[in-house]
C-alpha cells in the first residue's frame, strides 16, 4: 500500500498532519494492517476499527477493509487461533500455549510454513481485504 | 529504524519495497535474517555496509559474520501485503513499514547481535540473489521462547532526499 502524508500550517507556525492520501493498494487488494500503525492512525482519527471491518479515512475518500484474520497466534497445522493479549492469555505465556498445543495435537508433523518451523505463527496485524 | 543502510541499497530501498508492494516481480519479498557477529553488536558494520548479496561470497563470507543457526530459527518473509510505503512531501522523505516480525520457539545456542532486511526478487530464498538493504542492532539471547523484532511506527527504513 502506498500513502502520502499531507500537512497543514497553523497561524502559530506549527505544521500538523492534515491526513493521509491513498495512492494505491499494491499488487493485490489484500493488506496486513499492522497493530502499531493502526493504533497511531486511530489516535489521529484516521482509523476506525470495527468487529468485521476497518475503515481508513483518507483525504481522497474512505477505504473499507474487511477483516479476514485478527491479530493472534495461529497454529500452522490446524489454524487454531490464540489471542495475543487479554486476561486469559498473558503476553509472557502466549508462546508457551501455542507450543503446548503443537506438541499435543501435531507432534512430529512438519510445519507448512518455512518461516515458522515451530508450527505456529505470531501475527501482529489484521489481515484484510480492501472492499472499496 | 535502520542502523546501517548497505551501500548497494542507497537510494534504492524505496524502489525495492515498491517492487514487493506491487508484485513486480510477482514472487518478490523482503526477508529478515538474524546475524551472529563476533565482537558484538555493530562490530562489523563497516564491512557489512560494503556487501552486495547474502551469499557466501557476500555478507556471509565475512569471517566474523554468520546467520543464526539456532534450532527453530528461520528467516522471516514480508510480502506485498505486509509493506506500506508512506510518502512525506513536507519532510522530503519516504518511510517503509514491513511490520513486527516474530521468530517462534528459537532454541538456545547462538547469541544474536543484528538483523538484516534484504530484498529477494525471485522469492526463492537464494542467498546469491538476495540483496541486503539495512542492518539493525538486535542483541538477543534465544532461550526457547518467541523473539519479536518490534518495528517503530515509522517503519524499518527511511529514505530522505
Amino acid at each position: 500500500m502506498i500513502l502520502k502524508k499531507h500537512f497543514k500550517h497553523t497561524d502559530a507556525g506549527e505544521t500538523l498532519l492534515a491526513g493521509l492520501e491513498f495512492i494505491s493498494i499494491g499488487g493485490r487488494p489484500k493488506q496486513n494492517l499492522h497493530c502499531r500503525q493502526l493504533d497511531q492512525y486511530a489516535a489521529q482519527g484516521i482509523a476506525d476499527i470495527g468487529k468485521t471491518h476497518i475503515t481508513l479515512k483518507f483525504l481522497n475518500g474512505d477505504k473499507r477493509f474487511k477483516i479476514d484474520a485478527t491479530p493472534g497466534i495461529y497454529c500452522q497445522h490446524c489454524k487454531e487461533h490464540f489471542p495475543l493479549d487479554g486476561p486469559e492469555v498473558p503476553r509472557s505465556q502466549r508462546g508457551q500455549i501455542a507450543r503446548d498445543h503443537v506438541a499435543e495435537k501435531h507432534k512430529g508433523k512438519k510445519s507448512s510454513d518455512p518461516s515458522n518451523p515451530s508450527g505456529y505463527k505470531v501475527q501482529s496485524y489484521y489481515a484484510t481485504t480492501l472492499e472499496q | 529504524m535502520a542502523d546501517v543502510v548497505i551501500n548497494r541499497a542507497l537510494g534504492k530501498i524505496h524502489q525495492y519495497a515498491e517492487n514487493v508492494d506491487s508484485n513486480s516481480p510477482a514472487a518478490s519479498v523482503l526477508r529478515m535474517f538474524a546475524l551472529v557477529v563476533t565482537g558484538g553488536v555493530g562490530a562489523e558494520d563497516n564491512a557489512i555496509r560494503d556487501l552486495s548479496t547474502m551469499t557466501m561470497t557476500g555478507l556471509f563470507a565475512l569471517t566474523n559474520v554468520a546467520e543464526a543457526t539456532n534450532s527453530g530459527y528461520a528467516n522471516q518473509q514480508m510480502s506485498d501485503v505486509d509493506v506500506t510505503i508512506t510518502i512525506d512531501d513536507a519532510n522530503n522523505r519516504v518511510d517503509i513499514v514491513g511490520g513486527d516480525q516474530t521468530f517462534t520457539s528459537v532454541v538456545a545456542g547462538d547469541v544474536w547481535t543484528d538483523l538484516v532486511i534484504a530484498y529477494d526478487a525471485a522469492g526463492t530464498d537464494s542467498d546469491a540473489a538476495t540483496i541486503p538493504l539495512s542492518k539493525h542492532d538486535f542483541a538477543v539471547t534465544p532461550n526457547g521462547g518467541d523473539i519479536t523484532a518490534d518495528e517503530p511506527v515509522a517503519g524499518f527504513a527511511r529514505c530522505a532526499g
